[in-house]
C-alpha cells in the first residue's frame, strides 16, 4: 500500500521522453517515488526549443525570458531559475500549483529551480519540507564549462557565485540532502550540510525490440561494420572532452572492419563542430559513425549490438549514469578510473578494462575488442543487478518517508 | 605463387596524353610483368558500377603516350584562341535584339549544360553497355572480379581521385583477405597541403589512411617517403606495415633531339636548365628571387630556361617572370615541351637546377645525371638520396645560397670537376626497378 505523502518535484527539463542523463535520473526518481507514495508530481520549467516533448504540468519559458535563456546557452539553467520568480506568468502558475497541491515535500532537482523558487516559498510562507536532490556539484561544473568555452571572467565569477550561494543555502537548510556520490556528499558537508543520503546513478533494463535490432543490423550491414565500440553521451562538454583526450580523433588503431559508434547528442555536436582543416583528424569519420540522438528503443537496440562500451570521461561531476548503464548491459567496458567514480566496487567484474591515460586507453580498446567476453557467475550477476534504479534509490525513497 | 597477381590499370586507362610520373611507373612495371609473368592479370575499376573488371594491357595503345608528345599544347592554344576570336567577331556582328536574348553568359550556360548532359549520356551508355550488351552477348560479358584469398592486388597508380575505389576494395579485402601491395610515391599532400588545390589533400589523406591500413606491404620510392609513411602511421595510430624501397628507372631517350622553335629567334646559347611542372611545389619563385638578388648586388648569372607543363598556383610567378624588365630577358619559360625538345635542352645546357620544396623522389635530378649534366638541387626530402655527395645542395628557402651555387658552377673549372665526378653515377633502368619490385613481391609470399 502506498504511503500518504504529497511530493512536488521541480526540475529544468521535461521527462516525457528521457534522453540525457539528467532526464533519466529524474524519471527514475519519479517512478520510484510513485511506486511508494500516493501523490507525486513533477514540474519542469524549461526552454521549449530544447525539448519538444513535455507534459501539461510542465511550464515553458516565453518572451524575453525564453530568448535570454536561449542566447545565454552557457547559463540557460540559471536563466530558467531566475525566470521562475521574475516571470509573472510562471510565478503565478507555480504559486497556484503549490497552493492547490499543498505538498508535504518539495524536491529540487539540481540547484537551478531553487534560484526563483526560494522567494516564492518565502512569500507563501510554505511549510513544505525541502529536499535538495543534487546531481553534480554544479558550481564546479559551471566553472569548468565556462572556462573551456572561454567566457568572460566577470561573467564566470557572477554565475558561479550565484550558484554557490544557492548550493550552500540548500546544503545548510534543506531537510534532506541527496548526493550522487560520496565525494559530492563530502563537498556538501563542507558547505554546511549535516548529513546526506547517497543515491548513486543507476540504470534500467531495456530489452531491444525486433524492430530496433533489425534497424541496427541494417546499419551495420550498409556500413560494413563487423565489430564496434560504442560511446553514448549527450552534448555535455565533459563527454566530448573525454573523447578528445582519451581516444582522440585519429582512429588508425581501429581495424578497417570495425567502427566507433557515437550515440546521443554528443555525436551531432562533434560532427557539426568538426575541424576538417586538420587533415589527420579528418580521417576520424572513416572509423567513427554518428548515430545521433536515439529513442530509448533504438538505444536498447544499439547497446545489444555493440561489442565494447567505451567510457572515456576524464572530467565532470556526479556519478556517471552511462557507467551504470554500461555495467548493467554486461558488455565489455573500457573506461577511465574517473568514469568508475562511485562505482569502484564494480571494477573487479570481468570484461572491465581500465585505461589510465590515452595510450593505455587505446591499448585496452584493442585488447577488449579482440578478447572474448567472459560470462558472469551468479555472484557477479547479483552485483550487476545492484545498479538497477530500484537498488540505487532505495535508501533515498525510504528516508523521504521519515521526513 | 598459388593465387593470381592483379595489377590495377585504372589510372592508365583513364589518362589522356603524355604519361607523367605515376602513369609512367604503372606502364613500365606492368609491361614487364606482362612480358615475364604468366600469372599476372590486369584490372580496372568502374566508378559508375562500383565494380572491378579484368582488362588486357594493350601495349600498342599506349606507345604514343609513352614516347611521343601527341600534340603540341601551343598548337591547341592557338586553335582555341583563333576559335574564340572568330566567335567574338561573329557574335559582335549579330543584331542587338538577338544579342540581348543570347547573352555571353547564356551561351556559357548552354555550353556547360551541353557538357554536363554529354557526360551523363556517356555514363548511362557505359552502364548500358556493360550491363545490357554484356548480357546479350555472353562471350563479351564483362565479369566483375572478386579477388580471392590467395590473390595479390598491386596498386601502382593514383586512385585517390576516386575514393570509392578504396572503399570497395576494402569491403572485398575484409571478405576475402587477399594480399594488397601499394606503391607509395610520397605523403606530400598530407604534410604540405598548402602546395595543392582543394580537395586533393583531403582525398589523398583519407585514401592513404584506408590504403595503408589495408596494405600487407608497402613499396616506397625513396628512404624519405618511407620515413614519411612511418611518421603518418605514428601520427594517425596505424600499425606500420612492412615498407620496402625501390629506385625508379630513368626514361631512356628514344627520340632525336630537336631544338625548340622559340630558341631560333633568341640568343640562349649559354643557359642553365630547370625541368619540371610549373607548380608552386617546384618552387620556381626561388629561381626568380635568386636572379633578382643577383641583379641587386650586381652579379651576372647565365640565362635560365624553365621547361614543363603548367600546374597549380603558378599564375603569379609566370606573370612576374614574363613581365619583370630585370629578369624577362634572363629567364625563359618553355611550356609543355616535347620529349625531343627536352632532350635537346638537356644536351645543350651548362648544368641543371632543381629548387623543389619537397619530392617523393626527384626524377629530373636523375635524368640530368643520365644526360651527363651536373645538377644543383634543393637539399630537402628525397633529393639528396639520388646522388649524395656527387651533387651540390641549397635550401629551397634560401635564394642567396642558390644564387651562389649558380655562380660557382658557372665557372668552367668548377663545373668540369663535377662533370667528371658524376660519371660515377649509376642510374636505374626500368628493368632494375621491375627486378627490385618482383623480388619484394616474392618475399611477401
Amino acid at each position: 500500500m502506498k504511503m500518504k505523502k504529497r511530493i512536488l518535484i521541480f526540475g529544468t527539463y521535461p521527462i516525457v521522453k528521457p534522453l540525457h542523463g539528467g532526464q533519466r535520473r529524474v524519471d527514475a526518481i519519479v517512478r520510484e517515488y510513485s511506486a511508494k507514495y500516493k501523490d507525486v508530481k513533477y514540474v519542469a520549467v524549461f526552454i521549449k526549443d530544447h525539448y519538444s516533448d513535455y507534459s501539461s504540468s510542465d511550464i515553458y519559458l516565453k518572451g524575453r525570458w525564453a530568448s535570454q535563456a536561449r542566447s545565454d546557452h552557457l547559463t540557460s539553467d540559471i536563466r530558467i531559475g531566475k525566470a521562475i520568480y521574475e516571470s509573472p506568468r510562471i510565478r503565478k502558475r507555480i504559486t497556484k500549483l503549490i497552493d492547490k497541491f499543498n505538498p508535504d515535500i518539495i524536491q529540487i532537482e539540481q540547484v537551478f529551480p531553487y534560484i526563483g523558487l526560494k522567494k516564492i516559498l518565502e512569500n507563501m510562507q510554505s511549510k513544505a519540507k525541502i529536499i535538495h536532490s543534487s546531481h553534480n556539484i554544479e558550481v564546479e561544473i559551471k566553472k569548468e564549462v565556462m572556462s573551456i568555452a572561454m567566457a568572460e571572467q566577470k561573467y564566470i565569477d557572477e554565475s558561479i557565485n550565484l550558484i554557490d550561494d544557492y548550493e550552500t543555502d540548500l546544503a545548510k537548510n534543506a531537510d534532506l540532502v541527496i548526493a550522487v556520490s560520496d565525494s559530492d556528499g563530502k563537498y556538501l558537508i563542507k558547505k554546511g550540510c549535516r548529513n546526506y543520503i547517497l543515491a548513486p546513478n543507476g540504470a534500467r533494463i531495456s530489452k531491444p525490440t525486433k524492430k530496433a535490432l533489425k534497424y541496427w543490423n541494417d546499419i551495420y550491414s550498409i556500413n560494413n561494420i563487423s565489430n564496434s565500440f560504442g560511446y553514448i553521451g549527450s552534448a555535455h562538454l565533459p563527454n566530448m572532452l573525454g573523447l578528445k583526450e582519451m581516444i582522440g580523433y585519429r582512429l588508425g588503431f581501429i581495424e578497417p572492419k570495425n567502427k566507433l559508434i557515437l550515440a546521443g547528442s554528443m555525436g551531432n555536436n562533434i560532427e557539426n563542430n568538426f575541424d576538417y582543416s586538420n587533415l589527420l583528424d579528418s580521417t576520424f569519420w572513416l572509423r567513427a559513425y554518428n548515430a545521433g540522438t536515439l529513442s530509448e528503443e533504438q538505444l536498447a537496440g544499439l547497446l545489444s549490438k555493440i561489442d565494447v562500451v567505451v567510457l572515456p570521461m576524464s572530467s565532470g561531476g556526479g556519478s556517471n549514469l552511462k557507467t551504470a548503464e554500461a555495467i548493467l548491459s554486461q558488455k565489455k567496458i573500457v573506461a577511465t578510473d574517473f568514469a568508475f567514480r562511485g562505482f569502484e566496487e564494480y571494477k573487479k567484474l570481468p570484461n572491465i578494462y581500465i585505461g589510465k591515460n590515452k595510450n593505455e586507453f587505446i591499448n585496452k580498446m584493442n585488447e577488449a575488442i579482440n578478447t572474448p567476453r567472459i560470462d558472469l557467475n551468479k555472484h557477479e550477476r547479483d552485483l550487476v543487478d545492484s545498479v538497477l534504479w530500484e537498488s540505487t534509490l532505495k535508501k533515498m525513497v525510504q528516508e523521504v518517508g521519515k521526513i | 605463387m598459388n593465387g593470381k597477381i592483379w595489377i590495377d590499370l585504372t589510372d592508365l586507362m583513364q589518362w589522356n596524353g603524355h604519361f607523367t610520373g605515376t602513369q609512367r611507373v604503372t606502364y613500365e612495371i606492368s609491361k614487364r610483368y606482362h612480358e615475364k609473368n604468366d600469372n599476372v592479370r590486369f584490372f580496372y575499376y568502374d566508378q559508375n558500377l562500383r565494380l572491378f573488371f579484368e582488362t588486357n594491357l594493350e601495349l600498342s595503345k599506349y606507345e604514343d603516350n609513352v614516347y611521343i608528345k601527341p600534340v603540341d599544347s601551343n598548337f591547341i592554344n592557338n586553335i582555341k584562341e583563333s576559335f574564340i576570336s572568330k566567335f567574338i567577331v561573329k557574335y559582335n556582328s549579330l543584331p542587338l535584339h538577338i544579342k540581348n536574348i543570347l547573352t555571353i553568359n547564356r551561351i556559357k550556360l548552354l555550353i556547360r549544360k551541353y557538357i554536363s548532359i554529354k557526360q551523363r549520356i556517356q555514363n548511362i551508355a557505359s552502364i548500358f553497355f556493360n550491363n545490357v550488351v554484356g548480357i546479350l552477348k555472353p562471350n563479351n560479358k564483362l565479369q566483375a572480379i572478386n579477388f580471392q584469398n590467395e590473390d595479390t592486388v598491386i596498386i601502382l597508380g593514383k586512385p585517390w581521385d576516386t575514393m570509392s575505389f578504396i572503399e570497395d576494395l576494402k569491403i572485398m579485402k575484409i571478405q576475402n583477405s587477399f594480399k594488397l601491395i601499394n606503391l607509395i610515391y610520397d605523403m606530400i599532400p598530407t604534410f604540405m597541403p598548402h602546395l595543392f588545390g582543394y580537395p586533393l589533400p583531403q582525398n589523398y589523406t583519407k585514401y592513404m589512411f584506408e590504403s595503408i591500413s589495408l596494405s600487407n606491404s608497402i613499396i616506397a620510392i625513396s628512404k624519405n617517403t618511407k620515413k614519411d609513411i612511418e611518421l603518418f602511421c605514428k601520427e594517425i595510430l596505424i600499425n606500420v606495415p612492412p615498407i620496402e624501397i625501390i629506385k625508379l628507372g630513368v626514361n631512356k631517350s628514344l627520340t632525336l633531339p630537336k631544338k625548340p622553335q622559340i630558341l631560333d629567334d633568341l640568343k640562349f646559347n649559354n643557359y642553365i636548365l630547370c625541368v619540371g611542372t610549373l607548380e608552386i611545389r617546384k618552387n620556381h619563385q626561388l629561381l626568380y628571387n635568386a636572379y633578382r638578388e643577383a641583379y641587386r648586388i650586381g652579379v651576372k648569372l647565365p640565362k635560365l630556361i624553365i621547361c614543363g607543363g603548367r600546374g597549380w598556383y603558378t599564375e603569379d610567378i609566370i606573370h612576374e617572370i614574363n613581365n619583370d624588365p630585370v629578369v624577362k630577358d634572363s629567364i625563359l619559360i618553355i611550356n609543355s615541351p616535347t620529349d625531343s625538345e627536352i632532350l635537346w635542352l638537356y644536351k645543350n645546357c651548362k648544368f641543371t637546377v632543381y629548387p623543389s620544396v619537397y619530392e617523393g623522389w626527384g626524377l629530373p635530378i636523375a635524368e640530368s645525371l643520365y644526360h651527363g649534366k651536373f645538377c644543383i638541387s634543393s637539399s630537402t626530402s628525397s633529393m639528396p638520396e639520388i646522388a649524395g655527395s656527387l651533387l651540390e645542395y641549397f635550401s629551397p628557402y634560401d635564394a642567396k645560397s642558390c644564387m651562389d651555387l649558380i655562380v660557382k658552377y658557372s665557372n668552367k673549372k668548377n663545373l668540369e670537376e663535377k662533370e667528371f665526378k658524376i660519371k660515377e653515377y649509376k642510374y636505374s633502368s626500368w628493368d632494375d626497378t621491375y627486378n627490385q619490385f618482383s623480388k619484394i613481391l616474392n618475399k611477401t609470399e
